[in-house]
């Protein structure tokens, strides 16, 4: 498996198909981190969208190819954070609840994916990508390793604390 | 799930959920493909330049209809901006000469038109299909839509009152006001320009409104009359999209809803709310406006403040907090602090942004909030007003900034709306809870929907919401939140009262309750398992609370309400 350093460089030389990779990677992690705070999927798959296509026209702007994927979440916070604030005004809604919640969700679950993604937001970057790579992109750990270049010892064992952390919040503060 | 389901399955079933939505990548690389710059930029050795995407897609009903309402305020607006050359209370004296203002638009080849009456607190709207008839004096609203058998008679909420005597309002403190609250709508940024055009001198505004994509106008004065002549209503990145109001300034006017067209003998039904209603409302209102000047720190609990909020007068400033390092986000308290303290204790462990500020006429944005390593990068905002921390608009005013707008979330602006069910209960079996205001609306989803919404309310603490129901149901069912498989419960709890006499309270808990086999009217495209199913026994409870700490002493320099360094954007 090619690291993110690798692509990078395959897709500063012209390989747009490289770049096509990088984003499967990370696709999910990012859609997490933007339902997290958008709290809407269709508003949450622009901000990625949009984050992607910002990339890779800056990705020139990218100092360290090897970290391409926390450059690339700081892009998907700019931009959630400007999703969020054209959201539709309470007043243009014909109610305070998300209709759209109502009309697709299966209520229950999604208030647990929801605070669930809310607790994951929490985390420190780092943590947040490895359990964004683990769960929502679903790459096995030795995949993580390689497209990180970190030994794999070391990531099974931040994966584990985060996976604590995340744990402990959730017994206290949603298990009622 | 159940409460026996592991966090990793719980993150499992998150991502099975994520990963059946369509790939992005994929759509990402065909606009790629598709692009004429499909090369990355270089590697850069000077600051990136900011990419300006489009904003997210909108029905083009809601599209033309926020239109429309801009243009309708605009209206009102159009003879209100106050002017350098000639003063606001020129302006403002030009107008109230006048016994009619009348603007027309010609849109789809219909011609709509609009009246406005100072003197006789009258606003007309003959919009074709829609028309409208809001009689200040009566204190009521007619509204009628082709096709309909009757015409609905209802009160003048907040906002309307507002467009019927908008010269009325301003003239208490136009300086307070601003140039931006006029009706619904709200100008968030205006600049002014004298012009030459076909020999004659004019005075030209362009103004950006808060929302809608075609925010953006320019208003024309005859400096001579003072009066408005024309309002070019247009999208800011389509230039073809526009509306052009024409002015003029007749000697009469609608005096009742039939004279806009209404076919005559057309039947009222009377909405008007009871006198106890009126009385509940207009003391929501009233308390709202009451809390003062103030420091206020927002936070979880268990947890940290999130937001510091100052307010001082007309002007007002956020600052957002962020956990730095190794601060454990579910702290409570230690013996001997309350939450108060204990939250300004851990704010020098938070990393302040500074979110919005408002210097009374405009809301800025820092666009770096997330960017805690540079300095703020202002704005003007497009999406939020100055009136928005104070306003009836609960927890939608302010999207961004959650329950910070405590006095929207105590005293929600909850007139009768047209579409709106409207219902006051003043004898509850449970005195303690003071009178029940509800209301109810048909949601816009494909299957037939009631969204209810019952807000308890305390005469004694100035009318504030103790606790608010809201919840969806059938339309055939009984109204019930007990009953319905999607609620949402606000309590606010332990009120005080601030110098100046306002009610407040320290605690909002917000519950949302997804009971027993909880599913969705449709099949959710987002979900995963429905384990709610195989587990029927599982009721599910989600909770956060946020605690207030209000500093109603504090100092508050004005320097504070002003933004460093030089705003982008909208200039």
């Amino acid at each position: 498996m090619e690291t993110d350093a690798e692509l990078v460089a395959r897709v500063r030389s012209g390989e747009i198909e490289a770049f096509g990779t990088l984003s499967r990677r990370y696709e999910k992690t990012l859609l997490a981190a933007a339902l997290a705070r958008l709290r809407d999927i269709h508003a949450a798959e622009d901000a990625v969208q949009a984050s992607l296509l910002i990339a890779f026209r800056q990705l020139g702007t990218l100092r360290e190819d090897a970290r391409f994927a926390p450059w690339l979440i700081q892009i998907l916070r700019r931009q959630a954070v400007d999703a969020a604030r054209v959201k539709v005004p309470a007043s243009n809604r014909e109610h305070d609840l998300d209709q759209q919640f109502v009309i697709e969700h299966d209520l229950g679950t999604w208030i647990e994916h929801e605070h669930l993604l809310a607790l994951v937001a929490r985390l420190s970057d780092r943590e947040r990508l490895l359990i964004g790579l683990r769960y929502f992109d679903g790459h096995s750990m030795r995949e993580i390793a390689a497209m990180s270049s970190r030994p794999l010892g070391t990531v099974t064992k931040q994966l584990s604390r985060a996976i604590a952390r995340l744990r402990s919040w959730w017994d206290k503060e949603y298990l009622q | 799930m159940t409460k026996g389901t592991t966090l990793e399955a719980r993150l499992e079933a998150v991502g099975a959920a994520l990963r059946s939505r369509p790939s992005l990548s994929d759509r990402v690389i065909e606009a790629l493909g598709e692009s004429s710059c499909q090369e990355p930029t270089p590697r850069r050795t000077t600051h990136p330049q900011s990419v300006r995407m489009p904003l997210r897609r909108r029905s083009a009903a809601l599209a033309a209809g926020t239109v429309l309402m801009s243009a309708v305020c605009l209206f009102v607006l159009a003879a209100l901006v106050p002017s350098q050359s000639f003063g606001w209370a020129d302006v403002a004296a030009a107008v109230r000469s006048q016994r009619w203002i009348r603007a027309t638009v010609d849109i789809d080849e219909r011609t709509s038109t609009m009246w406005l009456s100072p003197e006789r607190q009258i606003w007309a709207f003959d919009l074709g299909q829609s028309r409208y008839f809001y009689d200040g004096q009566e204190r009521a609203k007619y509204e009628y839509n082709s096709g309909d058998q009757q015409i609905t008679k209802v009160s003048l909420g907040e906002q309307d009152a507002e467009m019927v005597l908008p010269l009325g309002a301003l003239s208490q403190d136009a300086s307070a006001l601003g140039p931006w609250l006029f009706g619904t709508e709200k100008i968030v940024h205006q600049r002014r320009q004298e012009i030459v055009d076909g020999g004659q001198q004019w005075v030209e505004f362009h103004l950006v409104l808060w929302r809608g994509d075609m925010n953006h106008a320019t208003l024309r004065v005859d400096p001579k009359t003072r009066l408005p002549v024309y309002l070019l209503h247009y999208a800011p990145h389509d230039t073809a999209a526009s509306y052009k109001w024409m002015f003029d300034y007749p000697d009469d006017g609608p005096t009742d809803i039939y004279a806009l067209g209404v076919p005559p003998g057309t039947s009222i039904e009377n909405r008007m709310p009871s006198e106890l209603a009126v009385h509940v409302l207009d003391g929501m209102a009233a308390s709202r406006a009451l809390l003062g000047d103030y420091r206020l720190l927002v936070g979880r609990a268990p947890g940290y403040p999130y937001a510091v909020v100052a307010r001082k007068g007309d002007r007002w400033r956020v600052d957002y907090c962020w956990p730095q390092g190794a601060v454990d986000p579910l702290a409570t308290p230690p013996a001997g602090l309350d939450w108060g303290a204990w939250y300004e204790k851990r704010l020098h462990l938070c990393h302040q942004s500074p979110q919005y500020i408002c210097n009374g006429e405009t809301v800025w944005e820092n666009a770096n909030l997330l960017d805690t390593e540079t300095a703020p990068k202002w704005k003007a905002s497009e999406h939020v007003a100055p009136q928005d921390m104070n306003s009836g608009d609960g927890l939608g005013s302010l999207p961004a900034a959650p329950y910070v707008n405590l006095a929207g979330l105590l005293f929600p602006n909850l007139w009768p709306r047209s579409g709106w069910e409207f219902e006051l209960e003043p004898n509850l079996t449970d005195a303690s809870e003071g009178v029940l205001v509800k209301r109810s609306a048909r949601l816009a989803s494909a299957e037939p929907l009631v969204g209810h919404e019952w807000y308890y309310v305390d005469p004694e603490k100035g009318y504030a919401v103790v606790r608010a129901e809201l919840f969806t149901l059938p339309p055939d069912a009984p109204a019930d939140p007990t009953a319905t498989r999607l609620r949402q419960t606000l309590r606010m709890e332990d009120f005080r009262q601030s110098p100046g006499g306002g009610w407040y309270c320290t605690v909002v808990r917000d519950t949302r309750v997804a009971e027993n086999g909880a599913r969705a009217p449709s099949e959710p495209q987002f979900g995963g398992e429905r384990e709610a199913d195989q587990h029927p026994d599982a009721a599910r409870k989600f909770k956060t609370t946020v605690r207030y700490h209000f500093e109603f002493n504090a100092e508050l320099p004005d320097s504070i309400f002003e933004i460093e360094g030089t705003p982008v954007g909208n200039q």
